[in-house]
Parts: structure tokens; sequence; C-alpha cells
């Protein structure tokens, strides 16, 4: 029996390991390491209603052990997807999973519609961006917005649908009951910090768009904590991710309430942490007489 | 393919102490399939976090070694020199595309300033075995900083300028380009600092120009579309991937 099976609801997944968007690629650059099939699922990378140039670079840095990018959501569009990169990735034997961001609450309606195809197995949603309707204030900061979002995607799609919460707010846990109340079967978390670096001998920040997302090791404290406080608040299943490096790292998260993890920046690193965490994850369980992983899963609440 | 190896260092010797150092490492999968311009991704240490990527200077695909030539910048190339014979590596490659090379009986400028000079050994040596006519002209600051020479030489003819004139003509590399006739040259490939680039690009239309661009990366893979160039079109280029080598005419350098 595999002790790694992860069922998160409706999101059946073959182990808890997957990969974070914007760190795999559709999955297609990480090809000629590994077997795909090996994973649990592929968050693939962030995708919006039309295409996106992107920003002006420089992109990303690396500062203090961790990487700060703001590539500005670049991909050619849900159209491009459909077409030129889902018929290649759905093939891959494991869940692929859409990531899905949108300038207004239609948008990702409208995506959630169009991404309802065979091939996709669940949507994760991105609220980081702007909601370019009320003055560019980021969807995930506001509960009632992040909610209204959850509900159209909820109401667009039979898929499950994965909210992916942003750290940068005063209250998570309030934020996790927000899209749990707008209808989300999972919750991703957390995304990037938003940071900054600078060049001080030309005076100005390293990043061409000033500020970017915050990624690596040094952020894990901070998800971590997220993720314990949420587990606390909500009753549907987390996917924890944040500086995950090692099979130590996604024990510590599925201890705090994670379900599921997935692996970052640590693909810029080495990789195969996520196949190394998976093996990792199958000896821990044996070394501790365990029938599932799933007995660790919040266990540092009791 | 790319591969994810871990290399036995032969050799890192410092040719410019604290500076320019040349790594020879055994790397069985990356030395079968390395082509020139293509570079590497090497872990240097626990950090920095992210790979450092290193074009290739050399390759001997009889013993499966590969040669770097590496300038000092950074705490990751400064780990790279700290690297002592018979240590292992953790290396990524080859990665990106590299230059034209199914080229016959050609005259080709091989232009390089700086450590953008790495590429072009290995380049001149696949190049020249196909029978084509080559030069080197490399750019220095000084006498002083100027390095690897002797490699080139015994490939072909060097010409070399220094920006304050104390080896070879004084000014960059285009102080030689503007006095050469032009017309019987086929293709310049060049490597190095974006204004010597920049201004190669005024030979886009007369011959077949290759340019091999350096950015920060960080996948080195294609992944994160960090590293991008803006194209003549608008568009942006992943350096890693659809580069590091591009045609002249492709690039704006508008950015």
């Amino acid at each position: 029996m595999n002790k790694l099976h992860c069922d998160l609801g409706k999101l059946i997944l073959k182990n808890p390991v997957t990969v974070a968007s914007g760190t795999f690629g559709s999955g297609k650059e990480f090809k000629d390491f590994y077997d795909l099939s090996q994973l649990g699922g592929i968050m693939v990378k962030g995708t919006t209603l039309l295409p996106r140039r992107g920003n002006q670079p420089q992109r990303l840095v690396e500062t203090a052990g961790g990487v700060i990018n703001s590539i500005g959501l670049a991909n050619g569009g849900v159209d491009d997807f459909l077409n030129n990169i889902l018929p290649e990735a759905k093939d891959y034997g494991t869940a692929i999973i859409v990531n899905i961001s949108g300038d207004t609450t239609d948008d990702y309606g409208r995506m959630a519609e169009k991404l309802s195809v065979p091939g996709v197995a669940a949507l994760e949603v991105n609220i980081s961006c702007p909601n370019v309707k009320h003055g560019g204030i980021a969807f995930g900061t506001v509960p009632d917005m992040a909610r209204e979002v959850a509900t159209m995607v909820k109401n667009n799609t039979d898929l499950p649908v994965i909210m992916k919460l942003s750290p940068n707010v005063t209250n998570i846990a309030e934020m996790g009951a927000a899209v749990e109340s707008g209808g989300a079967d999972i919750i991703s978390m957390i995304n990037t910090l938003i940071g900054m670096a600078i060049d001080i001998k030309n005076r100005k920040p390293i990043i061409k768009h000033i500020m970017g997302g915050y990624s690596g090791p040094p952020i894990k404290p901070v998800a971590l904590r997220m993720v314990y406080q949420v587990y606390k608040t909500v009753k549907i299943p987390i996917i924890g991710m944040g500086g995950i490096m090692n099979t130590e790292d996604a024990i510590e998260f599925i201890m705090a309430g994670a379900s599921a993890v997935s692996v970052g920046t640590a693909n810029f690193v080495d990789p195969y942490t996520p196949l190394n965490i998976i093996q990792g994850l199958n000896k821990y369980v044996e070394e501790n007489g365990l029938s599932s992983y799933k007995e660790i899963i919040g266990a540092v609440h009791r | 393919m790319i591969y994810k190896e871990i290399g036995k260092v032969l050799e890192n010797k410092a040719l410019i102490k604290d500076s320019i150092y040349l790594i020879t490492i055994d790397l069985q999968n990356i030395a079968k399939e390395a082509l020139p311009g293509q570079f590497v991704e090497i872990k240097t240490g626990d950090l920095p976090l992210l790979r450092k990527p290193i074009s290739i200077f050399d390759v001997d695909k009889n013993n499966g070694l590969v040669s770097l030539l590496y300038q000092v910048r950074g705490k990751g190339t400064k780990n790279l020199s700290g690297f002592k014979s018979g240590e292992y590596i953790d290396i990524i490659g080859p990665l990106g595309n590299g230059f034209t090379i199914d080229k016959k009986e050609q005259e080709i400028l091989l232009v390089g300033g700086g450590i953008g000079i790495a590429p072009l050994y290995y380049l001149g040596k696949e190049l020249k075995s196909k029978g084509n006519s080559l030069k080197f002209i490399l750019g220095y600051s000084c006498k002083d900083e100027s390095y690897a020479v002797d490699f080139f030489r015994q490939v072909a003819e060097v010409e070399i300028s220094t920006m304050d004139g104390s080896l070879g003509c004084k000014g960059h590399v285009g102080r030689i380009v503007e006095k050469l006739d032009i017309s019987k040259v086929t293709a310049i490939y060049a490597c190095g600092p974006e204004p010597m680039l920049k201004y190669l690009k005024k030979f886009e239309q007369e011959v077949d120009l290759e340019l091999s661009l350096e950015a920060y990366m960080g996948c080195g893979l294609g992944a994160c579309i960090s590293c991008v160039c803006e194209k003549t079109d608008g568009s942006y280029a992943r350096v890693c991937k659809d580069g590091p080598v591009f045609k002249g005419k492709e690039i704006s350098f508008n950015e």
C-alpha cells in the first residue's frame, strides 16, 4: 500500500509532494532530470487570460540566502496554455494544477471556465495580484475580495479549487476563513513575501520593478507559522510551502497542518529536491512505523 | 540532454591571483554533449543559494573533461576559486544553445572582451577543425590584466587591444575591427561587455553576427523566466534557454 497516498478532498495525488508555480515552468524544463510522473503534482507557471510580456529585467536577485523575483506573470495566455502546453503536460503522468491570475474577478471566472478541460487536475488561484477595479489593491489582502474570487472560480468550474494565500496580510487566519467560506476546496500557502534589495553602488533598487516576491529558506519560519494558524481556523486541507529544501522541512509543514507540500525555490538549487523529499518521507514513515504519512498531519496541534 | 553531475576537480589554477582562474573537472556526461557557447550551472557552496552560470572554455571529449575560465566577481566565484584538485563539485549542464558551428571555409572573427573571451576558445577549435579561417580579437583593460592569450595563439592569429594601450592596440576591440577589411569577413562571433556587443551590431547586415549575452539567472533551465533580454520585435527571450547566443539582428539592447 502506498503510505504517501494523498487525498485533498476531491484532489487525489500519488504523494503529497508537488512543485510550486513559477519555479518549475510547465514541467518540460525539468524533464531531462527525471520522470515527472514521480511527482505528486505540478503547479504550472502562472497563467493569465491574455498573454503578458512581463516586467523589465532585472527580474531576480539572491539576497540574504533567499531570492527576490519580479517576473510580472510573463506567460503566453490561457489559450496558449491550452493549445501548446497542456497537450504535452497532460501526459506527464502527474496531476497538472494550473495557477491562474486575474486583473478582475471576471477574469478569474472566464479562466476557470476555459481551463475546465480533461488533463487539468485542479486550479490554483493566485490572489496576490492587484485588483484593477479596486485601485490595484491585491485581492489576497482583503478578505471580502478573496472570498469573492473563490466563489467566482467555484461557480465556473467543477475542478477542485485551491486558493493560494498571500502572506502580506495582518491576519492570515482571517484570509483562510474567507476563502473557505467562499467555497475553496483547498488552501495553498504561502505565496512570496514582498521584499527589496538595493545596489548601494548605484543607489538604486536591484530589481527593476523595485519590489518583488521573496522566497527560499529565510521565509520558512513565517510560512510554517501561518500554516499553523490557518490549520487551527479552517477545515479544508492545506498545501504548505515556503522555503522547503529537504525532508525535514516538509515534515515540519505537515506537522504544522499541511496535508501536502510544494517545493519552490529549491528547484533552482537542486532539481532533484522533490524526489529526495518523496524518498525521505517514505523512509520517515517506515522508520516511525506509520501506516500513512497522514498520521502526522497537524501533529503539533495535538 | 541536461545532466546534474558531481565531478572531480583535476586542476583549479590562478592565471591572475584572486581574479582569473582555470578549472578542469571530470564531467563525463556533460563533456560528451557540450557545444561551443554553452554554459554550466555550479553549486559553489551552501551559500550563495543559487548556482552560478559559467561558460564552457574547453572540452576534452576523449577524456570527459570540461574546463572553465572564470573571473572572481562575487561570493560564488570566490567559493569556486577555493576548490582544490581531488575535491568534488556539483554541476548542471550543458545549458543554452551555443554558437552556430556548421560553417566551412569561411573567414570568421572571434571577438571577446574581458572574461567574455572564455567561450571563444572551444568555439575557435571547433571552427578551425572545419577548415574555417579565424582571427581572435581580444580586449582587456590593461597588460597586467590580460590572460589566456597563449591558448588562443595555439588556435589562430590573435590581435589584442587594451583600454590603456599597455598591450596591443589602445582602446576597445572596435579599434582593431575598424581597420580590417570587413568585406572579406563572413561571420563575427562575440562575447563580452554590452557596449562591445552594441558596437558590433553595426556589422549585422554585412556578416553573420552572433552575440553571446550575460544575464543574472535564476534556474538556468528556462523555467523561471528571469534572465530575459529584449528582442528587436519587442518580445523577451530567455538568455539561459533561448540564448545565450543570439543573432545580432534579434537583439535590441534598448533595455
